[in-house]
């Protein structure tokens, strides 16, 4: 569904991307796992079209999608919840719900959908009315999630939903994200924790300083020794 | 009773050049949410386009609601070419930069100005009768001051619906409070920046037109609009109620000020004011000065 | 600074500059030399919005004000004590200058930015008015005569006798200027520029380096306002307007921020525009606008950047010697 090919990006002046390749099949859920300042988040943004590469291609659905502006990239089917959430933090929670559905039309299936992000994450509902910038870190985080599938992505990119988050907070979203996978939602996954992201992921990619390093089918990857050592600390 | 009556006076004076300010502080402030960019040149852009206004009813003789929509779609057009040549580049830039752009845009719009017209003073006839009626209390008021508030605060009414009931105003909420965020929504940052720079020219303008009767209308009127910035901070920079009431306070505040003390006082008023609200409450007297992305 | 192997051509080429320099009043005609010396003049501004600006980092669009406040000085000085020695009114209105600098500097303890370059508006706006008003003390809107520079008995009048004072005064603001920025004060101030979090954790206070460079940049500012005032023999309120301090920033940005060469250079583009235009003082603002948004969309590093990489590209084709 998703085909990435020798790109090279800079982040400002440094080169943060050196020739990444990257396949995203539909209906899987793929992990992107690293260091910090190894490229994921880069990647991601590559992707969404925060930023332009220098070098190389992606492909969704066949389309080439280098160069297209963000919000054509969004028309498309693909949402990138963004590290730190990037919420609207005026808004409030059904506000905020609402712009994730910016581009969509027909008020019904808008309230539909609401519907469905509620019974994903009920606290929302609790807290429609509440502004953005008061919610604990769980429940923004659950926003940023609930606000990108409002536009009915095919495609859900995530940058490092688990960061800075409990346990227990972390388990229950990572239990809807394989729910949302199960209903037909296309995952790419950036996650720093990678003994969370290899619990859901099928296939898994690992960077390190811009280039990718490792990658293939998740049972694969827990066996390489390397992976074990460097991210799941054995 | 004269005293007061002069007071009442000053206030009323102050509210129809305060209606002034707080429309052109809010150009600035849709223009510094929307975009990020304190438009120093905007004194400079209602100068211009109340020339062109001047062209259009002295020149073409038409009829003022022609001008005024005329003026409008010029000037929205205008802010249009500004963002695009001058300002698609430095975004993303230093706040620095975008300053010194606008600085510069400044001393290019006023020069031209100058040149294309005159530098000396012109009379601009007035909208609306600029007759003066004594009215009970020793008061005078004249229906060019109904026409300016009125038309003012029916703007402000008009930008409020348009800012919370439509689609392009949603779009500005929500760039204002996280571009990054509203791109990754669908929102197209290019044409909101475009149109928040065309509203503001265009809002300007009708200011410019409005006020330019009870001025002298020449290059040097910036200055007038200028302490619309002035306004702006007072109310808090990133506020658009803030705006309207840093504009009206100062206006009358500035007045009440002209009449009790030394002509030159009321000169340095303003401007001890914007240094005394930058330095002590940053935040002005009604919003939040920075956002804080979550 | 030692040079173990001293850079023969650079050298030569600053030793051959020198020589031109002294000889200008021999080489050019009476109008000329009054060129040269107003770009000194506008050399020193360089200087110290330099120090503020691209040092530091902190921008002023008010530091006209303290170009009016050494040049008025240097009136009052003069006429109320005939015979005034010129080397002391020049110090003290620099003097005075730094001194308000310095509670200026105070509040960009409070600001930053935008902000900052608001308040130091303000600023100006309130002195420019100051020298309009004070009628007793400056003269008023219309202005106020220079008497000449005296020393003892000397008087210094001719266009010659003017370019090599204000020379003199430039080479000593230059010397003071170059050790300034290569001690611990200049990398304190670079320091703040670059991260104010990482220049406290070095233990550099904020507000011992702030104040000190709006302290010094006001000072040569004010220097320099002393000398345009005896280069100019007359000035009025309207030489210290809002536009003039937007030139002070535009000197720097155009020549480039934080670089010597760059000082020079914005100094030098900032009058021969208005030359080029002579008789074309109309157009003087559009110009000078349209220079400065050209410089900051297409070369923000301003001209020396532009230069330096120039000068990069050059220098790694020649094999280098110690010491550049």
């Amino acid at each position: 569904m998703l085909n990435v090919v020798g790109i090279e990006t800079y982040y400002g002046s440094i080169f943060a991307l050196k020739g990444i390749s990257l396949e995203v099949d539909r209906g899987s859920i793929v992990a992107v796992l690293g260091a910090n300042g190894a490229g994921k988040s880069t990647l991601l943004r590559t992707i969404s079209g925060l930023i332009s590469p220098s070098k190389g291609r992606v492909e969704f659905e066949g389309r080439k999608i280098v160069g297209m502006s963000p919000n054509k990239i969004v028309k498309i089917g693909i949402s990138h919840v963004p590290e730190g959430r990037q919420l609207f933090p005026e808004f409030t929670v059904l506000e905020n719900l609402i712009m994730g559905a910016y581009i969509r039309k027909g008020i019904g299936e808008i309230r539909k959908d609401l519907e469905i992000i509620y019974r994903y994450f009920p606290i929302l509902s609790e807290r429609k009315t509440q502004n953005a910038s008061s919610l604990s870190g769980g429940e923004q985080q659950m926003l940023a999630i609930g606000r990108a599938l409002m536009s009915r992505p095919k495609l859900l990119l995530l940058d490092e939903p688990s960061l800075g988050l409990a346990p227990l907070t972390v388990e229950g979203i990572y239990r809807i994200l394989r729910m949302i996978n199960a209903e037909g939602t296309t995952i790419l996954l950036v996650e720093q924790n990678a003994k969370l992201a290899l619990s859901i992921a099928k296939n898994g990619y690992v960077f390190e300083t811009g280039k990718v390093t490792v990658y293939g089918k998740i049972d694969e990857l827990l066996q390489n020794e390397h992976i074990r050592k460097a991210y799941l600390g054995k | 009773m004269g005293f007061i009556t002069e007071i009442v006076q000053q206030i009323i004076f102050g509210t129809v050049m305060g209606c002034i300010y707080a429309l052109v502080a809010i150009c600035m402030v849709l223009l510094y949410k929307g975009t990020g960019i304190l438009n120093f040149a905007q004194g400079e852009m209602v100068v211009f386009s109340t020339f062109i206004a001047y062209t259009l009813r002295t020149g073409f003789q038409l009829p003022y609601w022609l001008v005024f929509m005329l003026s409008f779609i010029i000037s929205w057009f205008i802010g249009m070419l500004i963002e695009l040549l001058a300002f698609r580049k430095v975004f993303g830039k230093p706040h620095l930069n975008t300053l010194m752009v606008s600085i510069a845009l400044g001393m290019i719009l006023r020069n031209a100005t100058g040149q294309i017209w005159t530098f000396d003073d012109l009379r601009m006839p007035p909208p609306f009768s600029d007759q003066v009626f004594q009215i009970p209390f020793g008061l005078v008021i004249s229906p060019i001051f109904i026409g300016i508030i009125s038309i003012s605060f029916l703007i402000m009414i008009i930008f409020y619906f348009f800012l919370n009931r439509t689609r392009l105003g949603l779009s500005i909420r929500a760039t204002s409070q996280n571009p990054t965020a509203a791109m990754l929504m669908g929102v197209p940052i290019s044409y909101v920046f475009s149109m928040c720079w065309a509203i503001s020219a265009a809002i300007g303008s009708v200011a410019g037109i409005l006020i330019a009767p009870l001025l002298v209308l020449n290059v040097g009127m910036f200055i007038v609009v200028l302490k619309a910035i002035v306004a702006a901070v007072l109310g808090g920079i990133g506020s658009l109620p803030g705006a309207v009431l840093g504009g009206i306070l100062l206006g009358v505040l500035e007045n009440l000020i002209g009449t009790f003390l030394p002509s030159w006082i009321r000169q340095i008023f303003v401007w001890v004011v914007l240094l005394g609200v930058i330095i002590a409450i940053p935040q002005g007297l009604w919003g939040v000065r920075k956002h804080t992305r979550v | 600074m030692e040079h173990p192997d001293t850079n023969w051509p650079k050298v030569l080429f600053l030793g051959f500059i020198s020589l031109v320099i002294l000889a200008i009043p021999f080489l050019f005609g009476t109008y000329l030399v009054f060129v040269f010396s107003v770009i000194c003049v506008y050399i020193i501004v360089a200087f110290g919005m330099n120090i503020l600006a691209g040092y530091t980092g902190m921008l002023s669009l008010g530091h006209q004000a303290f170009f009016g406040i050494g040049a008025y000085t240097v009136v009052i000085l003069g006429t109320r004590i005939p015979g005034f020695p010129f080397p002391v009114a020049l110090f003290f209105g620099g003097f005075l200058s730094g001194m308000i600098g310095y509670f200026l500097g105070f509040s960009a303890l409070r600001t930053s930015g935008v902000y900052l370059a608001i308040a130091t508006i303000a600023f100006g706006m309130i002195t420019g008015e100051i020298f309009g008003e004070w009628s007793s003390l400056t003269g008023g809107q219309s202005g106020a005569v220079v008497p000449l520079p005296a020393l003892g008995p000397l008087r210094f009048e001719s266009s010659t006798e003017m370019y090599y004072l204000i020379l003199l005064i430039t080479a000593i603001m230059f010397f003071f200027f170059f050790n300034l920025i290569f001690s611990n004060i200049g990398r304190a101030f670079i320091a703040v520029r670059e991260s104010e979090i990482s220049a406290q954790s070095y233990g550099i206070s904020l507000v011992k380096y702030k104040t000190l460079a709006f302290a010094i940049s006001a000072f040569y500012v004010g220097v320099a306002g002393g000398l345009y005032a005896y280069l100019m023999k007359y000035i009025a309120p309207i030489d210290f307007r809002l536009l003039v301090g937007i030139e002070f920033v535009i000197i720097v940005i155009v020549g480039g921020l934080g670089t010597i060469t760059g000082s020079i250079l914005g100094a030098i583009i900032l009058f021969a525009l208005p030359q080029l235009f002579a008789g074309l003082t109309y157009w003087q603002e559009l110009v000078t606008g349209l220079v400065l948004l050209l410089v900051i969309l297409f070369l923000p590093e301003g001209l020396s950047g532009g230069f330096y990489q120039l000068g990069n590209r050059i220098r790694r084709s020649i094999p280098r010697k110690k010491g550049d």
